[in-house]
Protein backbone atom coordinates (compact mmCIF):
# COMPACT_ATOMS: atom_id res chain seq x y z
CA UNK A 1 0.00 0.00 0.00
CA UNK A 2 1.15 3.54 -0.52
CA UNK A 3 1.37 5.20 2.72
CA UNK A 4 2.64 8.98 3.71
CA UNK A 5 6.16 7.94 3.44
CA UNK A 6 6.25 4.58 1.60
CA UNK A 7 9.58 5.40 0.18
CA UNK A 8 10.94 5.58 3.64
CA UNK A 9 15.02 4.06 3.29
CA UNK A 10 15.03 4.32 -0.15
CA UNK A 11 17.19 6.22 -2.10
CA UNK A 12 16.64 7.53 -5.64
CA UNK A 13 18.57 9.36 -8.59
CA UNK A 14 17.09 11.44 -10.71
CA UNK A 15 18.41 13.17 -14.15
CA UNK A 16 17.55 16.47 -14.81
CA UNK A 17 16.25 17.18 -11.55
CA UNK A 18 16.83 20.69 -11.60
CA UNK A 19 13.64 22.19 -13.18
CA UNK A 20 10.60 21.20 -14.29
CA UNK A 21 9.21 17.78 -14.45
CA UNK A 22 12.41 16.75 -12.78
CA UNK A 23 12.78 18.79 -9.91
CA UNK A 24 8.87 17.88 -9.47
CA UNK A 25 9.72 14.04 -9.79
CA UNK A 26 12.74 14.92 -7.10
CA UNK A 27 10.31 16.28 -4.50
CA UNK A 28 7.65 14.00 -5.20
CA UNK A 29 10.08 10.91 -4.29
CA UNK A 30 11.21 12.86 -1.06
CA UNK A 31 7.48 13.63 -0.12
CA UNK A 32 7.11 9.82 -0.30
CA UNK A 33 10.39 9.06 2.14
CA UNK A 34 13.22 8.77 -0.16
CA UNK A 35 16.99 10.35 0.13
CA UNK A 36 16.96 12.07 -4.07
CA UNK A 37 20.19 12.53 -5.93
CA UNK A 38 19.31 15.37 -7.67
CA UNK A 39 21.18 15.24 -10.64
CA UNK A 40 21.63 18.49 -13.08
CA UNK A 41 24.21 18.63 -16.18
CA UNK A 42 25.45 22.21 -15.36
CA UNK A 43 23.55 24.30 -13.53
CA UNK A 44 24.65 24.13 -9.94
CA UNK A 45 22.75 26.57 -8.16
CA UNK A 46 19.56 25.00 -9.14
CA UNK A 47 20.74 21.26 -7.97
CA UNK A 48 21.78 22.99 -4.96
CA UNK A 49 18.02 24.57 -4.68
CA UNK A 50 16.22 21.34 -5.31
CA UNK A 51 18.03 19.47 -2.48
CA UNK A 52 17.53 23.06 0.10
CA UNK A 53 14.16 22.59 -0.62
CA UNK A 54 14.13 18.79 0.41
CA UNK A 55 16.14 18.98 3.03
CA UNK A 56 13.97 22.37 4.26
CA UNK A 57 10.75 19.70 4.55
CA UNK A 58 12.80 17.15 6.68
CA UNK A 59 14.20 15.06 3.84
CA UNK A 60 17.76 13.81 2.68
CA UNK A 61 19.26 15.39 -0.50
CA UNK A 62 22.59 15.24 -2.50
CA UNK A 63 22.99 18.02 -5.37
CA UNK A 64 24.84 16.06 -7.76
CA UNK A 65 26.69 17.73 -11.23
CA UNK A 66 26.72 15.27 -14.11
CA UNK A 67 26.59 14.84 -17.97
CA UNK A 68 24.81 11.73 -18.52
CA UNK A 69 26.45 11.56 -21.79
CA UNK A 70 29.37 11.39 -20.14
CA UNK A 71 29.55 8.04 -18.33
CA UNK A 72 32.82 9.00 -16.44
CA UNK A 73 30.88 11.74 -14.32
CA UNK A 74 27.53 9.50 -14.19
CA UNK A 75 30.11 7.27 -12.62
CA UNK A 76 31.68 9.64 -10.16
CA UNK A 77 27.67 10.87 -9.22
CA UNK A 78 26.99 6.99 -8.29
CA UNK A 79 29.48 6.60 -6.32
CA UNK A 80 29.55 9.78 -4.50
CA UNK A 81 25.77 8.58 -4.00
CA UNK A 82 26.84 5.55 -2.67
CA UNK A 83 29.38 6.87 -0.19
CA UNK A 84 26.60 9.41 0.99
CA UNK A 85 23.77 7.39 1.49
CA UNK A 86 24.99 3.44 0.63
CA UNK A 87 22.58 2.44 -1.15
CA UNK A 88 20.63 3.00 -4.54
CA UNK A 89 16.80 1.78 -4.99
CA UNK A 90 15.80 4.43 -7.86
CA UNK A 91 16.59 5.63 -11.15
CA UNK A 92 14.83 8.02 -13.01
CA UNK A 93 15.55 8.93 -16.51
CA UNK A 94 14.74 12.13 -16.99
CA UNK A 95 17.29 14.01 -18.51
CA UNK A 96 16.77 14.84 -22.62
CA UNK A 97 16.96 17.34 -25.21
CA UNK A 98 14.19 18.72 -26.51
CA UNK A 99 13.76 21.58 -29.66
CA UNK A 100 12.44 21.29 -33.42
CA UNK A 101 14.03 21.63 -36.79
CA UNK A 102 13.26 20.69 -40.21
CA UNK A 103 14.87 17.72 -41.21
CA UNK A 104 16.18 19.34 -43.80
CA UNK A 105 18.39 21.66 -41.97
CA UNK A 106 19.13 19.07 -38.83
CA UNK A 107 22.76 18.51 -39.14
CA UNK A 108 24.28 15.28 -37.82
CA UNK A 109 25.80 17.06 -34.72
CA UNK A 110 22.28 18.20 -33.72
CA UNK A 111 21.04 14.40 -34.01
CA UNK A 112 23.17 12.94 -31.75
CA UNK A 113 23.47 15.37 -29.08
CA UNK A 114 19.55 14.79 -28.73
CA UNK A 115 20.21 11.04 -28.76
CA UNK A 116 23.71 11.25 -26.61
CA UNK A 117 21.58 12.67 -24.20
CA UNK A 118 18.01 11.68 -24.08
CA UNK A 119 18.82 7.74 -24.84
CA UNK A 120 22.42 7.11 -24.46
CA UNK A 121 22.09 9.22 -21.44
CA UNK A 122 19.66 6.38 -20.44
CA UNK A 123 21.79 3.53 -21.22
CA UNK A 124 24.85 5.37 -18.75
CA UNK A 125 23.11 5.49 -15.62
CA UNK A 126 21.32 2.65 -16.27
CA UNK A 127 24.49 0.92 -16.10
CA UNK A 128 26.30 2.50 -13.42
CA UNK A 129 23.26 2.08 -11.06
CA UNK A 130 22.66 -1.38 -12.24
CA UNK A 131 24.50 -3.25 -9.52
CA UNK A 132 22.85 -1.08 -6.77
CA UNK A 133 19.44 -1.61 -8.20
CA UNK A 134 19.92 -5.22 -8.16
CA UNK A 135 20.78 -5.61 -4.27
CA UNK A 136 17.69 -3.01 -3.68
CA UNK A 137 15.52 -5.88 -3.47
CA UNK A 138 12.99 -3.42 -4.56
CA UNK A 139 14.40 -1.83 -7.51
CA UNK A 140 12.68 0.32 -9.74
CA UNK A 141 13.86 2.20 -13.09
CA UNK A 142 11.42 5.15 -14.64
CA UNK A 143 12.17 6.28 -17.81
CA UNK A 144 10.64 9.69 -18.93
CA UNK A 145 9.11 9.42 -22.66
CA UNK A 146 7.08 11.66 -24.54
CA UNK A 147 3.99 11.84 -26.00
CA UNK A 148 5.34 12.84 -29.66
CA UNK A 149 7.06 9.51 -29.63
CA UNK A 150 3.52 7.88 -30.20
CA UNK A 151 1.31 10.58 -31.51
CA UNK A 152 3.91 11.53 -33.75
CA UNK A 153 4.92 15.30 -35.07
CA UNK A 154 6.70 17.61 -37.70
CA UNK A 155 10.99 19.20 -36.82
CA UNK A 156 11.16 16.69 -34.08
CA UNK A 157 12.86 13.44 -35.74
CA UNK A 158 16.17 13.31 -32.89
CA UNK A 159 13.79 13.96 -30.09
CA UNK A 160 10.86 11.23 -31.27
CA UNK A 161 13.79 8.76 -32.41
CA UNK A 162 15.24 9.34 -28.72
CA UNK A 163 12.63 9.19 -26.82
CA UNK A 164 10.60 5.89 -29.03
CA UNK A 165 14.24 4.26 -27.82
CA UNK A 166 13.38 4.94 -24.36
CA UNK A 167 9.95 2.99 -24.68
CA UNK A 168 12.32 -0.18 -26.04
CA UNK A 169 14.71 0.30 -23.75
CA UNK A 170 12.11 -0.11 -21.31
CA UNK A 171 10.68 -3.35 -22.30
CA UNK A 172 14.33 -4.48 -22.77
CA UNK A 173 14.72 -3.69 -19.15
CA UNK A 174 12.13 -5.23 -17.90
CA UNK A 175 12.69 -8.91 -19.11
CA UNK A 176 16.91 -8.24 -17.92
CA UNK A 177 15.77 -6.91 -14.88
CA UNK A 178 13.04 -8.98 -13.32
CA UNK A 179 15.01 -11.59 -12.31
CA UNK A 180 16.72 -9.12 -9.96
CA UNK A 181 12.86 -7.62 -8.61
CA UNK A 182 13.70 -4.42 -10.41
CA UNK A 183 10.85 -2.81 -12.11
CA UNK A 184 11.05 -1.04 -15.60
CA UNK A 185 8.51 1.34 -16.82
CA UNK A 186 8.32 4.45 -18.64
CA UNK A 187 5.65 7.31 -18.29
CA UNK A 188 4.85 9.59 -21.15
CA UNK A 189 3.94 12.72 -20.87
CA UNK A 190 1.92 15.06 -22.96
CA UNK A 191 1.27 18.98 -22.74
CA UNK A 192 2.75 19.70 -19.32
CA UNK A 193 3.00 23.37 -18.32
CA UNK A 194 6.29 24.25 -17.63
CA UNK A 195 9.09 26.80 -16.68
CA UNK A 196 10.42 28.49 -20.13
CA UNK A 197 13.26 30.87 -21.03
CA UNK A 198 11.80 33.87 -21.46
CA UNK A 199 12.36 33.97 -25.19
CA UNK A 200 11.05 30.54 -26.12
CA UNK A 201 9.04 30.33 -28.38
CA UNK A 202 5.31 27.95 -28.53
CA UNK A 203 6.87 24.70 -30.67
CA UNK A 204 4.03 23.47 -33.51
CA UNK A 205 3.84 20.13 -31.45
CA UNK A 206 1.86 22.04 -29.01
CA UNK A 207 -0.43 23.10 -30.92
CA UNK A 208 -1.27 20.14 -32.67
CA UNK A 209 -2.26 18.36 -29.53
CA UNK A 210 -5.12 18.59 -27.39
CA UNK A 211 -6.07 17.04 -23.90
CA UNK A 212 -9.51 16.35 -23.50
CA UNK A 213 -10.56 18.43 -20.40
CA UNK A 214 -8.15 21.44 -22.66
CA UNK A 215 -6.08 21.70 -19.43
CA UNK A 216 -2.39 21.30 -19.48
CA UNK A 217 -0.87 19.09 -17.29
CA UNK A 218 1.82 20.50 -14.27
CA UNK A 219 4.79 18.81 -13.16
CA UNK A 220 3.30 17.27 -10.57
CA UNK A 221 0.91 15.25 -12.29
CA UNK A 222 3.92 13.48 -13.50
CA UNK A 223 5.67 13.43 -10.67
CA UNK A 224 2.82 10.86 -9.15
CA UNK A 225 2.85 8.44 -11.08
CA UNK A 226 7.08 7.90 -10.79
CA UNK A 227 6.41 8.00 -6.96
CA UNK A 228 3.33 5.01 -7.61
CA UNK A 229 5.81 3.03 -9.81
CA UNK A 230 8.74 3.25 -7.23
CA UNK A 231 6.41 2.32 -5.01
CA UNK A 232 4.99 -0.69 -3.02
CA UNK A 233 1.73 -0.61 -4.94
CA UNK A 234 3.42 -0.59 -8.28
CA UNK A 235 5.97 -3.99 -8.38
CA UNK A 236 3.87 -6.47 -10.31
CA UNK A 237 3.80 -3.34 -13.19
CA UNK A 238 6.69 -4.32 -15.81
CA UNK A 239 8.02 -2.82 -19.23
CA UNK A 240 4.89 -0.69 -19.43
CA UNK A 241 4.39 2.67 -21.32
CA UNK A 242 1.71 5.13 -19.00
CA UNK A 243 0.44 8.04 -20.98
CA UNK A 244 -0.17 11.26 -18.65
CA UNK A 245 -0.96 13.24 -21.42
CA UNK A 246 -4.94 14.32 -20.28
CA UNK A 247 -6.05 11.88 -23.32
CA UNK A 248 -4.52 13.59 -26.47
CA UNK A 249 -3.22 10.24 -26.89
CA UNK A 250 -5.29 7.47 -26.59
CA UNK A 251 -3.23 3.89 -26.42
CA UNK B 1 -0.09 13.84 6.50
CA UNK B 2 -1.52 14.06 2.78
CA UNK B 3 -0.09 11.89 -0.32
CA UNK B 4 -1.12 12.26 -3.43
CA UNK B 5 -2.71 8.29 -3.11
CA UNK B 6 -5.05 9.67 -0.75
CA UNK B 7 -8.86 8.81 -1.34
CA UNK B 8 -10.05 10.37 1.71
CA UNK B 9 -14.14 10.41 2.15
CA UNK B 10 -14.50 9.80 -1.66
CA UNK B 11 -17.44 7.37 -2.56
CA UNK B 12 -16.50 4.77 -4.58
CA UNK B 13 -18.85 1.85 -5.51
CA UNK B 14 -16.53 -1.86 -6.59
CA UNK B 15 -18.76 -4.16 -8.44
CA UNK B 16 -17.41 -7.64 -7.95
CA UNK B 17 -15.91 -7.34 -4.85
CA UNK B 18 -16.94 -9.91 -2.50
CA UNK B 19 -13.60 -11.84 -3.80
CA UNK B 20 -10.36 -11.85 -5.54
CA UNK B 21 -9.14 -8.26 -7.43
CA UNK B 22 -12.28 -6.55 -6.48
CA UNK B 23 -12.20 -7.36 -3.07
CA UNK B 24 -8.44 -6.56 -3.05
CA UNK B 25 -9.46 -2.72 -5.24
CA UNK B 26 -12.30 -2.27 -2.41
CA UNK B 27 -9.29 -3.38 0.86
CA UNK B 28 -7.12 -0.65 -0.97
CA UNK B 29 -9.31 2.10 -1.45
CA UNK B 30 -10.97 1.72 1.76
CA UNK B 31 -7.35 1.96 3.68
CA UNK B 32 -6.91 5.54 1.52
CA UNK B 33 -10.04 6.50 3.00
CA UNK B 34 -12.58 5.79 0.55
CA UNK B 35 -16.01 4.73 1.72
CA UNK B 36 -16.39 1.69 -0.48
CA UNK B 37 -19.25 -0.07 -1.62
CA UNK B 38 -18.86 -3.62 -1.67
CA UNK B 39 -21.38 -5.74 -4.10
CA UNK B 40 -21.58 -8.84 -5.77
CA UNK B 41 -24.81 -11.37 -6.11
CA UNK B 42 -24.20 -12.75 -2.62
CA UNK B 43 -25.19 -10.01 0.15
CA UNK B 44 -23.77 -12.30 2.91
CA UNK B 45 -20.19 -12.22 1.29
CA UNK B 46 -20.38 -9.00 1.10
CA UNK B 47 -21.21 -8.29 4.17
CA UNK B 48 -18.36 -10.49 5.75
CA UNK B 49 -15.81 -8.10 3.74
CA UNK B 50 -17.56 -4.81 5.02
CA UNK B 51 -16.73 -6.32 8.48
CA UNK B 52 -13.22 -7.39 7.78
CA UNK B 53 -12.92 -3.30 6.47
CA UNK B 54 -14.69 -1.74 9.31
CA UNK B 55 -12.25 -3.32 11.85
CA UNK B 56 -9.68 -2.01 10.18
CA UNK B 57 -11.19 1.58 10.65
CA UNK B 58 -12.69 1.66 7.09
CA UNK B 59 -15.88 2.57 6.39
CA UNK B 60 -18.00 0.34 3.67
CA UNK B 61 -21.26 -1.26 3.33
CA UNK B 62 -22.87 -4.33 1.45
CA UNK B 63 -25.20 -3.79 -1.65
CA UNK B 64 -26.23 -7.20 -3.84
CA UNK B 65 -26.17 -7.24 -7.28
CA UNK B 66 -26.01 -9.12 -10.11
CA UNK B 67 -24.58 -7.19 -12.66
CA UNK B 68 -26.32 -8.90 -15.30
CA UNK B 69 -30.07 -7.36 -14.49
CA UNK B 70 -30.38 -3.20 -15.09
CA UNK B 71 -32.82 -3.46 -12.17
CA UNK B 72 -29.87 -4.51 -9.97
CA UNK B 73 -27.48 -2.34 -11.37
CA UNK B 74 -29.78 0.89 -10.80
CA UNK B 75 -30.69 -0.69 -7.69
CA UNK B 76 -27.35 -0.61 -6.74
CA UNK B 77 -26.60 2.91 -7.72
CA UNK B 78 -29.55 3.91 -6.04
CA UNK B 79 -28.85 2.40 -2.91
CA UNK B 80 -24.99 3.12 -2.91
CA UNK B 81 -25.91 7.24 -3.03
CA UNK B 82 -28.80 6.29 -0.86
CA UNK B 83 -25.79 5.08 2.12
CA UNK B 84 -22.60 7.65 1.41
CA UNK B 85 -23.86 10.04 -1.02
CA UNK B 86 -22.87 11.31 -4.55
CA UNK B 87 -20.38 8.65 -6.21
CA UNK B 88 -16.83 9.83 -7.25
CA UNK B 89 -15.55 6.29 -7.94
CA UNK B 90 -16.63 3.95 -9.92
CA UNK B 91 -14.58 0.29 -10.53
CA UNK B 92 -16.58 -1.64 -13.49
CA UNK B 93 -15.14 -5.16 -12.26
CA UNK B 94 -17.93 -7.87 -11.88
CA UNK B 95 -17.13 -10.31 -15.13
CA UNK B 96 -18.53 -13.69 -16.23
CA UNK B 97 -16.41 -16.37 -17.78
CA UNK B 98 -18.75 -19.26 -18.32
CA UNK B 99 -17.10 -20.84 -21.37
CA UNK B 100 -13.70 -22.36 -21.34
CA UNK B 101 -12.35 -23.46 -25.50
CA UNK B 102 -12.93 -22.60 -28.93
CA UNK B 103 -14.70 -19.73 -30.27
CA UNK B 104 -15.70 -22.59 -33.03
CA UNK B 105 -18.24 -23.87 -31.33
CA UNK B 106 -19.46 -20.94 -29.11
CA UNK B 107 -23.00 -20.97 -28.45
CA UNK B 108 -25.16 -18.14 -29.45
CA UNK B 109 -26.39 -18.00 -25.74
CA UNK B 110 -22.94 -18.08 -24.68
CA UNK B 111 -21.67 -15.19 -26.55
CA UNK B 112 -24.71 -12.96 -25.57
CA UNK B 113 -24.35 -13.83 -21.86
CA UNK B 114 -20.92 -12.67 -21.99
CA UNK B 115 -21.31 -9.58 -23.66
CA UNK B 116 -24.06 -8.40 -22.06
CA UNK B 117 -22.70 -9.16 -18.56
CA UNK B 118 -19.19 -7.71 -19.18
CA UNK B 119 -19.81 -5.05 -21.87
CA UNK B 120 -24.00 -3.90 -21.38
CA UNK B 121 -24.15 -3.92 -17.90
CA UNK B 122 -20.71 -2.03 -17.83
CA UNK B 123 -22.03 0.79 -20.11
CA UNK B 124 -25.38 0.55 -17.76
CA UNK B 125 -23.21 1.12 -15.04
CA UNK B 126 -20.94 4.11 -16.35
CA UNK B 127 -24.40 5.76 -17.81
CA UNK B 128 -26.16 5.79 -14.33
CA UNK B 129 -22.95 6.97 -12.33
CA UNK B 130 -21.32 9.76 -14.33
CA UNK B 131 -23.68 12.09 -15.69
CA UNK B 132 -24.16 12.80 -11.80
CA UNK B 133 -20.29 12.64 -11.63
CA UNK B 134 -19.67 15.58 -13.94
CA UNK B 135 -22.61 18.10 -12.21
CA UNK B 136 -20.28 17.56 -9.19
CA UNK B 137 -17.32 18.67 -10.68
CA UNK B 138 -15.39 14.97 -11.70
CA UNK B 139 -14.83 11.46 -11.11
CA UNK B 140 -12.50 8.68 -11.71
CA UNK B 141 -13.76 5.08 -13.03
CA UNK B 142 -11.90 2.20 -13.64
CA UNK B 143 -12.97 -0.44 -15.89
CA UNK B 144 -11.24 -3.96 -15.03
CA UNK B 145 -10.54 -5.71 -18.24
CA UNK B 146 -7.45 -8.29 -18.51
CA UNK B 147 -4.51 -8.73 -20.95
CA UNK B 148 -7.03 -10.86 -22.27
CA UNK B 149 -8.08 -8.47 -24.32
CA UNK B 150 -5.00 -7.76 -25.80
CA UNK B 151 -3.95 -10.57 -26.57
CA UNK B 152 -5.45 -14.22 -28.58
CA UNK B 153 -6.19 -16.98 -26.86
CA UNK B 154 -6.94 -20.94 -27.93
CA UNK B 155 -9.80 -21.28 -24.61
CA UNK B 156 -11.10 -17.80 -23.25
CA UNK B 157 -11.46 -16.15 -26.20
CA UNK B 158 -14.99 -14.99 -26.15
CA UNK B 159 -13.82 -13.64 -22.89
CA UNK B 160 -10.94 -11.61 -24.57
CA UNK B 161 -13.71 -10.13 -27.44
CA UNK B 162 -15.62 -8.83 -23.95
CA UNK B 163 -12.31 -7.58 -22.66
CA UNK B 164 -11.03 -5.79 -25.49
CA UNK B 165 -14.48 -3.83 -25.91
CA UNK B 166 -13.77 -2.53 -22.75
CA UNK B 167 -10.39 -0.91 -24.19
CA UNK B 168 -12.70 0.94 -26.79
CA UNK B 169 -15.67 1.25 -23.94
CA UNK B 170 -12.97 3.39 -21.94
CA UNK B 171 -11.42 5.51 -25.34
CA UNK B 172 -14.77 6.59 -26.12
CA UNK B 173 -15.98 7.66 -22.46
CA UNK B 174 -12.94 9.33 -22.13
CA UNK B 175 -12.98 11.54 -24.75
CA UNK B 176 -17.47 11.97 -24.25
CA UNK B 177 -16.66 12.84 -20.19
CA UNK B 178 -12.74 14.65 -20.44
CA UNK B 179 -14.35 17.99 -20.64
CA UNK B 180 -16.42 17.49 -17.68
CA UNK B 181 -13.05 16.43 -15.70
CA UNK B 182 -14.32 12.84 -15.97
CA UNK B 183 -10.96 10.55 -16.29
CA UNK B 184 -12.00 6.98 -17.43
CA UNK B 185 -9.22 4.48 -17.39
CA UNK B 186 -8.52 0.49 -18.26
CA UNK B 187 -6.75 -1.69 -16.07
CA UNK B 188 -5.49 -4.76 -17.49
CA UNK B 189 -4.14 -7.46 -14.92
CA UNK B 190 -2.52 -10.99 -16.19
CA UNK B 191 -3.41 -13.77 -14.29
CA UNK B 192 -3.77 -13.27 -10.98
CA UNK B 193 -4.30 -15.60 -8.51
CA UNK B 194 -8.27 -15.28 -7.77
CA UNK B 195 -10.97 -17.61 -7.73
CA UNK B 196 -12.33 -16.47 -11.38
CA UNK B 197 -8.94 -18.08 -12.90
CA UNK B 198 -8.24 -21.12 -11.36
CA UNK B 199 -8.78 -23.30 -14.26
CA UNK B 200 -5.89 -21.16 -15.73
CA UNK B 201 -3.39 -21.49 -12.52
CA UNK B 202 -4.65 -24.89 -10.75
CA UNK B 203 -3.08 -27.10 -13.59
CA UNK B 204 0.63 -27.14 -12.29
CA UNK B 205 1.72 -27.94 -15.77
CA UNK B 206 -0.23 -24.99 -17.24
CA UNK B 207 1.48 -22.60 -14.86
CA UNK B 208 5.01 -23.39 -14.59
CA UNK B 209 4.55 -22.39 -18.55
CA UNK B 210 3.05 -19.39 -17.77
CA UNK B 211 5.59 -18.56 -14.92
CA UNK B 212 8.47 -19.53 -17.52
CA UNK B 213 6.92 -16.99 -19.98
CA UNK B 214 6.33 -13.84 -17.76
CA UNK B 215 9.69 -11.80 -16.64
CA UNK B 216 8.65 -11.52 -13.10
CA UNK B 217 8.75 -15.21 -13.46
CA UNK B 218 5.05 -15.63 -11.76
CA UNK B 219 1.62 -14.75 -11.14
CA UNK B 220 -0.31 -12.25 -9.75
CA UNK B 221 -1.59 -11.65 -6.89
CA UNK B 222 -5.04 -10.15 -6.00
CA UNK B 223 -3.09 -7.75 -3.33
CA UNK B 224 -0.74 -6.40 -6.14
CA UNK B 225 -3.53 -4.98 -8.70
CA UNK B 226 -5.64 -3.30 -5.91
CA UNK B 227 -3.01 -0.83 -5.55
CA UNK B 228 -3.17 -0.23 -9.06
CA UNK B 229 -6.74 0.72 -9.03
CA UNK B 230 -6.44 3.09 -6.23
CA UNK B 231 -3.48 5.22 -7.55
CA UNK B 232 -5.81 5.43 -11.32
CA UNK B 233 -8.58 6.62 -8.59
CA UNK B 234 -6.45 8.82 -6.66
CA UNK B 235 -5.23 12.33 -7.77
CA UNK B 236 -1.93 10.91 -8.33
CA UNK B 237 -3.55 10.00 -11.90
CA UNK B 238 -4.75 13.27 -12.17
CA UNK B 239 -3.80 13.54 -16.01
CA UNK B 240 -4.32 9.82 -16.57
CA UNK B 241 -7.21 9.21 -18.86
CA UNK B 242 -8.21 7.09 -21.85
CA UNK B 243 -5.82 4.41 -21.01
CA UNK B 244 -5.13 1.30 -20.37
CA UNK B 245 -2.65 0.17 -17.16
CA UNK B 246 -1.12 -3.35 -17.72
CA UNK B 247 -0.38 -5.21 -14.23
CA UNK B 248 1.03 -8.96 -15.72
CA UNK B 249 4.40 -9.24 -14.60
CA UNK B 250 5.90 -7.58 -17.78
CA UNK B 251 4.06 -10.61 -19.59
CA UNK B 252 2.59 -8.75 -22.39
CA UNK B 253 5.83 -6.33 -23.24
CA UNK B 254 7.44 -9.37 -24.85
CA UNK B 255 4.90 -10.22 -27.29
Amino acid sequence: MNGARELEHRVALVTGAGRNIGRAIALELAAGGAAIVVNVRSNKQEAEAVAHEIEAAGGRALPAVADVADPETIAAMVAAALARFSRLDYLVNNAAMRGEKRLEDMTYAEWRKVLDVTLDGAFHCTKACLPHLKSSGAGAIVNIGGLSAHAGSKHRAHVLTAKSGLVGFTRALAFDLAADNVTANCVAPGLVETARPKDFVEPQHHAIHHTLSGRRGSPQDIATIVRFFCGPGARFITGQTIHASGGAFLT
Amino acid sequence: MTTPFHLHDKVAVITGSSRGIGRAIAESMAALGAKVVISSRKLAACEEVVRDIEQRGGQATAVSCNISHKAEVEALVHKSRERFGAIDILVCNAAVNPVYGPLATLPDDAFDKVINANVKSTLWLCNLVIPEMAECGGGAVIIVSSIAGLRGSDRIGMYGISKAADFALVRNLAVEWGPRNIRVNALAPGLVKTDFARALWENEELLQRRNAQTPLRRIGLPEEIGPVAAFLASPAASFITGQIIVADGGITAGS
